[in-house]
């Protein structure tokens, strides 16, 4: 066994106690291809019919009415993909803007936004995103999937998540933070040879940092989605206690059982409205999610 | 060509919104203006340059009229960056296959010039 793999079965099996063969069996299992149709581009109707004109049956991911599993083909490779008709992305991955739920008339952060999937998906239902990323590259990317769906209510700012500066105050907020990337496996297994325990304490450190930034951004009354697509208690329930712990005004929201989704409660005590989402559930990424509202005035 | 000619000339439905200039390129942007510096707003619309203004496939995306119809071969030459030999007369033509717009090219001597983005074509290998 390769050592990453190694590391990363040392500390999950303790954490995944009876499941832990489950979670051996699907680590690395090839993720199902899916897609979120970009109706800023063509109503989803249409966007379906040419699915089904270049042969593909796809069919509905339950909690996302944009997204569709589909088959395993070159997708990217298409006029519907190159000509910002359809966006691929990973069916776990829909639930943060979801959750976030953005209605008309909200100006909505995305604090860590590049690639850009989840900016792209919440563009078309609020007034104005404002999609964040400070790394160059990765900025890059966001441009060109905003530019290829035709996102014009987005702004794109580049600053350090931490020290993102407080003159705006957001209805919405979605950090979907770096982190150590468990859930990539299922479509990049080479993520696990970087990881290491030590490495997701050192990514939960930068996470409370973003996280407590975040919220301090957040209008009264706003709400916020922390999400990330690994499964470590550091980065996920330990950084919701962090919030909870330092910033009297936040409050956990608990996120409702969605229909025909299977997830499971935060395994800390305190932290059981949180969501987990594991592969072998409904055959997805790894995700964690939770939701916060700003309880002051 | 400009802007104003191109949305008169192509019928160019701009949805309501700010058009920034930011260097050489032209945006549109419909959200709030908000008080953020290091920002950059909108969608692309086009690149300016001294003599030549080149519309992008979202700029052209919203034209209702003045399209040249490609049959599958051609539509898969031009969305893999080839230019097509078709001689046309214009500043510039909207290259249509089926519902698909694929973006403007520029007539010149018996060919239609491709500048699709290396980003946005498809393999080299798809055309025919």
């Amino acid at each position: 066994m390769k050592k990453g793999r190694a590391r990363v079965e040392r500390y999950h099996k303790a954490l995944m106690g009876d499941e832990f063969p489950l979670f051996q069996e699907w680590l690395t299992k090839p993720l199902k291809k899916s897609l979120r149709v970009n109706t800023i581009k063509a109503d989803r109707k249409w966007i379906l019919s040419r699915l089904q004109d270049a042969g593909a049956k796809p069919k509905q991911i339950p909690w996302c009415e944009e997204g569709f599993w589909v088959e395993n083909r070159p997708w990217g490779a298409t006029f519907l993909h190159q000509l910002g008709f359809i966006y691929m992305q990973g069916a776990a991955s829909m639930l943060p803007a979801e959750l976030l739920a953005p209605e008309m008339g909200d100006v909505v952060l995305d604090l860590a936004a590049a690639p850009g999937s989840k900016t792209t998906q919440l563009a078309p239902r609020c007034d104005t995103v404002v999609a964040n990323e400070p790394v160059y590259d990765r900025r890059k990317m966001l441009f060109s999937n905003l530019y290829r769906c035709g996102v014009s209510n987005c702004a794109v700012t580049h600053y350090d998540g931490r020290s993102f500066p407080d003159e705006v105050e957001f209805d919405k907020i979605l950090l979907d933070a770096p982190c150590s990337d468990i859930g990539v496996a299922r479509r990049r297994e080479s993520i696990l040879n970087t990881w290491s325990e030590g490495r997701a304490k050192r990514t939960a450190t930068l996470q409370k940092q973003l996280l407590k930034n975040a919220f301090n951004l957040l209008k009264p009354g706003g709400e916020l989605v922390y999400s990330t697509c690994t499964t470590t208690l550091e980065e996920n329930e330990e950084v919701v206690f962090e919030l909870l712990d330092y910033v009297p005004e936040a409050e956990l929201v608990r996120i409702g059982k969605r229909s025909k989704l299977k997830s499971r409660p935060g395994l800390l005590p305190g932290t059981e409205d949180c969501m987990r989402v594991y592969p072998w559930d409904n055959d997805t990424e790894f995700f964690f999610l939770a939701k916060f509202k700003n309880g002051s005035g | 060509m400009d802007l104003d000619e191109f949305i008169r000339e192509f019928g160019v439905k701009l949805p309501e919104g700010e058009v920034i200039e930011e260097g050489r390129r032209l945006f549109l942007y419909t959200g709030k203006k908000l008080p953020l510096d290091k920002v950059s707003y909108g969608m692309r619309l086009a690149t300016v340059d001294e003599n030549d203004f080149r519309p992008t496939i979202e700029l052209c995306q919203l034209a209702t009229r003045g399209f040249v119809e490609l049959d599958e071969k051609d539509a898969l030459s031009w969305m893999c960056g080839l230019d097509l030999k078709k001689d046309l007369e214009g500043d510039y033509v909207i290259l249509k296959y089926r519902d698909y717009i694929l973006g403007a090219g520029k007539p010149r001597s018996g060919r239609i010039i491709n500048s699709t983005p290396k980003n946005r074509r498809l393999p080299l290998k798809y055309s025919v």
